[in-house]
């Protein structure tokens, strides 16, 4: 098990840059999950690190060594594709035995790591069959034992799941951490699923664009985003927006005026008068009444578009004074719902943005 | 009767003239081959021989020296497929992997080589191998066999190498296999059946191949089995049919082996389920 150090990594194709000056510390036996839309380079970034892409720029490190020139033979990582790319003219366990094979370990020692890895990922049964005549699930789980019998530096995820059935995908999704928690192996995985990054990751790492927008623990960036970008990203259904101009009420508080109606914005936010910004807030955390007024406050006009139910929760999709905005209640709502409807926003719950740089002010 | 029977019969019903078509050269080969020479030329043709003769085997191997172009086409061909294999897989590979600038116009090199025909060059490659010192030599020819069906070997293996998976390499790399043990132990028993076809493709050609054969090799004993056949037919005063369905016969004996012995490797899908 090893920490990875990556010192203001880029990468270049031709005059392409997609990757720009990523650094990052990945701690021993830490589960670091890059998210972010696709094109933001999260595979690229991962696939430098596994050494099948060159480094355009920056130094990576593996345990204290810079590993930049050092072909992906010799880095000792393990990686899971997305594509699995089992060897389809080996079976189950001469697929996972092959990299003990390539190191020349004698038989027993093959069939015994095998044999174990096996166990942990109830495969036994499967050892003598090939690639094609398994599931989408077992095939994954092939593919997971082959980095596991290695028990290599570090384990490298690229989108592992993205091609199982969702209900397959919450099953693999936990037994990849009981498995991390199992052997405490320092992880990288990447993948575009926000609810993914949330539940496996120590620490989330959001990508956009080739730029890191974040780095923090998986509540860290769900409570306070540092970005209106990681804001929008992380959490489902997306953060609510709307923008408006700082306004300083007359007890010097800052106020922001949406829909007809000033709401008293966050005493830390740094803002001054007639700054344009931009509001954040989650479906979660507003509260929907039928009447205008709610402990005092008041409440902005808003039309239901469209009610959707999950079960659980009832997303409400509203127009509030001209924004789409989404409500996500554990009230069952009907579609003879009322059509006056009053949308209330808490202070507490805002997460206010600079609207030239996107950046969080409170 | 169920449907699927009739539909069989309706398919092979369908299929039976094409049958004929293909049979029928093979039918009059055999027929006229276990026949004895004054049973050819009666008025009424017989499908079937009076008795079965294998005289003119006998007569092919033993005084005409048909065995010997026989092992001379083998040899030939063996050579030649086993050479432009030799080049056309690391070739092809090269050109399916890596990034190399031009790579559009090689191929259309590749391409344009095809078009001539290798008639225009006999007088060339006569020269060539004259100034080699390769007239009558077998090598000469396994050489300009190879040449002249490594282009298309190379296209054809790389359309191959193409659809194999690049992650499949990769992950044979972050195995810890070298990029000769990857090719070797992951990415060539993957690519068997492109050149099983590859390989039965050149040996077929350069089995067949008359012009340059028949220019570089001046010596009857070095003839090879096509050449040898078309001399059974004007070198004499009469034609001699039995000898000549006989030799034909032989002739397609060693295309059928190797057909047979690589059909096992033509299996479509030997790929499926590894990605995915």
């Amino acid at each position: 098990m090893s920490s990875i150090s990556i010192n203001n990594l880029t990468k270049s194709y031709g005059n392409v840059q997609v990757l720009h000056g990523i650094d990052l510390e990945i701690q021993d036996r830490e589960f670091i999950v890059l998210v972010g839309p696709s094109g933001c380079g999260k595979s690229t970034l991962l696939r430098m690190i596994a050494g099948l892409e060159n480094i355009s720029d920056g130094d990576l490190y593996i345990d204290g060594s810079r590993m930049n020139k050092v072909s992906p033979q010799k880095r000792d990582l393990a990686m899971v594709f997305q594509s699995y790319a089992l060897y389809p003219h080996m079976s189950v366990a001469e697929n996972m035995g092959f990299s003990l094979s390539l190191r020349g370990e004698p038989k027993s020692v093959i069939e015994k790591e095998v044999g174990e890895a096996a166990k942990v990922l109830h495969l036994e049964d499967y050892l003598e069959r090939l690639p094609k005549n398994l599931s989408g699930g077992q095939r994954q789980r092939v593919a997971m034992g082959r980095a596991i019998v290695r028990h290599p530096k570090a384990f490298l995820f690229d989108e592992p799941l993205s091609n199982l059935d969702a209900k397959l995908r919450t099953h693999m999704r936990a037994e990849i951490k009981q498995l991390h928690q199992a052997l405490g192996a320092t992880s990288i995985y990447v993948t575009h699923d926000q609810i993914e990054a949330m539940t496996l990751a120590d620490r989330i790492v959001v990508l956009n664009a080739g730029r890191i927008e974040q780095v923090g623990t998986p509540l860290e960036l769900f409570d306070k985003p540092m970005t209106k970008f990681v804001a929008g990203f992380i959490g489902a259904p997306t953060m609510n927006f709307f923008d408006g101009v700082v306004e300083i009420g007359e007890d010097q508080t800052p106020l922001v005026r949406f829909g007809g109606v000033s709401f008293r914005m966050p005493q830390n936010a740094r803002v001054e008068r007639n700054m344009p910004v931009t509001i954040g807030i989650r479906p979660q955390h507003l509260c929907v009444t039928s009447s205008a007024e709610r402990n005092g406050s008041q409440g902005v006009r808003a039309s239901i578009e469209l009610i959707e139910q999950t079960g659980c929760e009832t997303n409400l999709l509203l127009d509030v004074a001209g924004a789409p905005f989404i409500v996500q209640t554990k009230n069952r709502f009907h579609a003879h719902a009322p059509d006056k409807l009053y949308v209330h926003l808490d202070t507490e719950t805002m997460h206010v943005f600079d609207t030239a740089n996107e950046q969080r002010l409170n | 009767m169920p449907r699927k029977v009739v539909h069989s019969v309706l398919c092979w019903l369908g299929l039976s003239p094409l049958l004929i078509v293909v049979l029928f050269p093979y039918a009059t080969m055999l027929s006229t081959a276990l026949k004895q020479k004054d049973e050819i030329f009666q008025f009424e043709t017989k499908w079937l021989p009076d008795t079965l003769y294998f005289g003119n085997f006998v007569e092919l191997f033993v005084d005409r020296g048909f065995g010997r172009a026989i092992g001379n086409s083998l040899y030939i061909s063996i050579g030649a497929t086993l050479v432009s294999l030799l080049v056309a897989l690391p070739a092809a590979y090269a050109l399916s992997r890596l990034r190399i600038p031009g790579q559009s116009a090689f191929r259309t090199y590749l391409l344009v080589t095809q078009m001539i025909s290798p008639i225009v060059l006999i007088i060339g490659l006569f020269r060539l191998f004259a100034y080699l010192g390769m007239i009558n030599d077998l090598n000469a020819l396994v050489f300009a066999h190879s040449a002249f069906y490594m282009a298309f070997a190379v296209w054809m293996l790389q359309s191959y190498f193409d659809t194999i998976p690049k992650e499949l390499e990769e992950a044979a790399w972050m195995d810890g296999a070298s990029r000769l043990k990857s090719f070797w132990r992951v990415f060539l028993p993957l690519c068997l059946p492109g050149i099983a076809v590859t390989s039965l493709f050149t040996f077929v050609n350069s089995w067949n191949e008359y012009a340059i054969s028949l220019t570089i090799l001046r010596e009857g004993s070095l003839q090879t089995a096509p050449v040898k056949i078309a001399f059974l037919t004007g070198t004499l005063y009469e034609t001699e049919w039995n000898i000549i369905m006989a030799a034909t016969l032989i002739a397609t004996v060693p295309v059928a082996i190797v057909f047979a012995s690589i059909q096992s490797y033509l299996i479509r899908g030997l790929s499926l389920g590894g990605v995915k």
